[in-house]
């Protein structure tokens, strides 16, 4: 949660820089946004390749536990698509993109506004990856605050499913909470192969 | 953008062939420094916009209509997972 906040807090002053209009061109234009956005994904990665649990967490996963990150997967995706009806702006791809970020806000709405700069534009581009980053936060506020609800209308899987790419880490501590400790292992493994999804489905569908 | 995917392989081969470097037991801080970076400067592209402030409302409004479908689509995709695993005896697994 204080993570959460101190996200918050560096991207509303980031706002209020960029809206001053004091920083050059090459700061504010997402170039510099770019490469900080190359770092984190080698960061990420190295995390993952460095994780000795991760092969052990993996070992534990019985095939039925597998089947709810496809549920999250096929679930987010469909519904998402069918947002495009109501939302006359924006098409089914750009819906999706927005959707797959699977509350995962930094990767998501840098990726769509870095893939779709060259295609329609700064400022369209950078409303979509706006959209993609409220979109998702929302979705992690609605678990982290929505999850003993969720377990009860829903079941135990609820919280992960809805929790995305999160429940690795920041959703982990309500679905323990409200799904039960033997629900750990499962959000891990869950949040980890979503998370691993998340650059693929973005920039798949951003591409359209 | 295969670049994103190929500099993420790239760190995945640095981390398992490094992993037994301590120094990559504190990952995670620059992880989430890394990840404070970006959205400082996100924002200011965001800020630097004046179509987004214009448009707020809008984009807001957007934004809440996806997150509640993509949201309330893993939720729907968990109760049947749920129900079929269980189909009605009650216990775990």
């Amino acid at each position: 949660m204080k993570g959460s906040l101190a996200i918050i807090v560096f991207f509303i002053l980031g706002c209020l820089a960029g809206q001053s209009g004091r920083l050059p061109e090459f700061v504010t234009n997402g170039k510099l946004a770019g490469y900080a956005l190359f770092l984190l994904m080698f960061l990420v990665g190295t995390s993952i390749g460095a994780d000795g649990k991760i092969k052990e967490i993996f070992k534990s996963a019985r095939p039925k536990t597998l089947l709810i990150p496809v549920a999250t997967i096929t679930g987010t995706l469909a519904f998402s698509a069918t947002a495009a009806l109501f939302i006359s702006e924006y098409s089914v791809w750009d819906c999706l993109a927005v959707g797959s970020g699977f509350a995962y806000y930094s990767l998501s709405s840098i990726l769509i506004m870095q893939i779709k700069n060259p295609e329609v534009g700064t400022q369209i581009a950078a409303q979509l990856g706006a959209v993609a980053l409220l979109a998702n936060i929302l979705r992690e506020l609605a678990t982290l605050v929505g999850a003993p609800l969720f377990v009860k209308i829903f079941g135990k899987y609820a919280p992960i499913c809805s929790g995305g790419a999160t429940t690795m880490d920041t959703t982990l501590p309500v679905i323990v909470r409200y799904s039960g400790k033997e629900f750990a292992v499962i959000a891990i493994l869950h949040g980890i192969i979503v998370d691993f999804t998340v650059p693929f489905f973005v920039s798949f569908f951003a591409s359209f | 953008m295969l670049t994103v995917v190929l500099i993420m392989l790239a760190g995945i081969c640095f981390g398992y062939l490094f992993r037994t470097v301590p120094f990559l037991k504190h990952i995670n801080r620059f992880i989430f420094l890394a990840i404070l970076i970006l959205l400082f400067l996100m924002g200011t592209n965001l800020g630097a916009d004046k179509s987004i402030a214009d448009n707020i409302a809008v984009i807001g409004k957007q934004a809440v209509v996806i997150a509640a479908f993509a949201t309330g689509g893993s939720l729907f995709a968990a109760w049947i997972l749920w129900k079929s695993v269980f189909k009605g005896n009650g216990n775990e697994r």
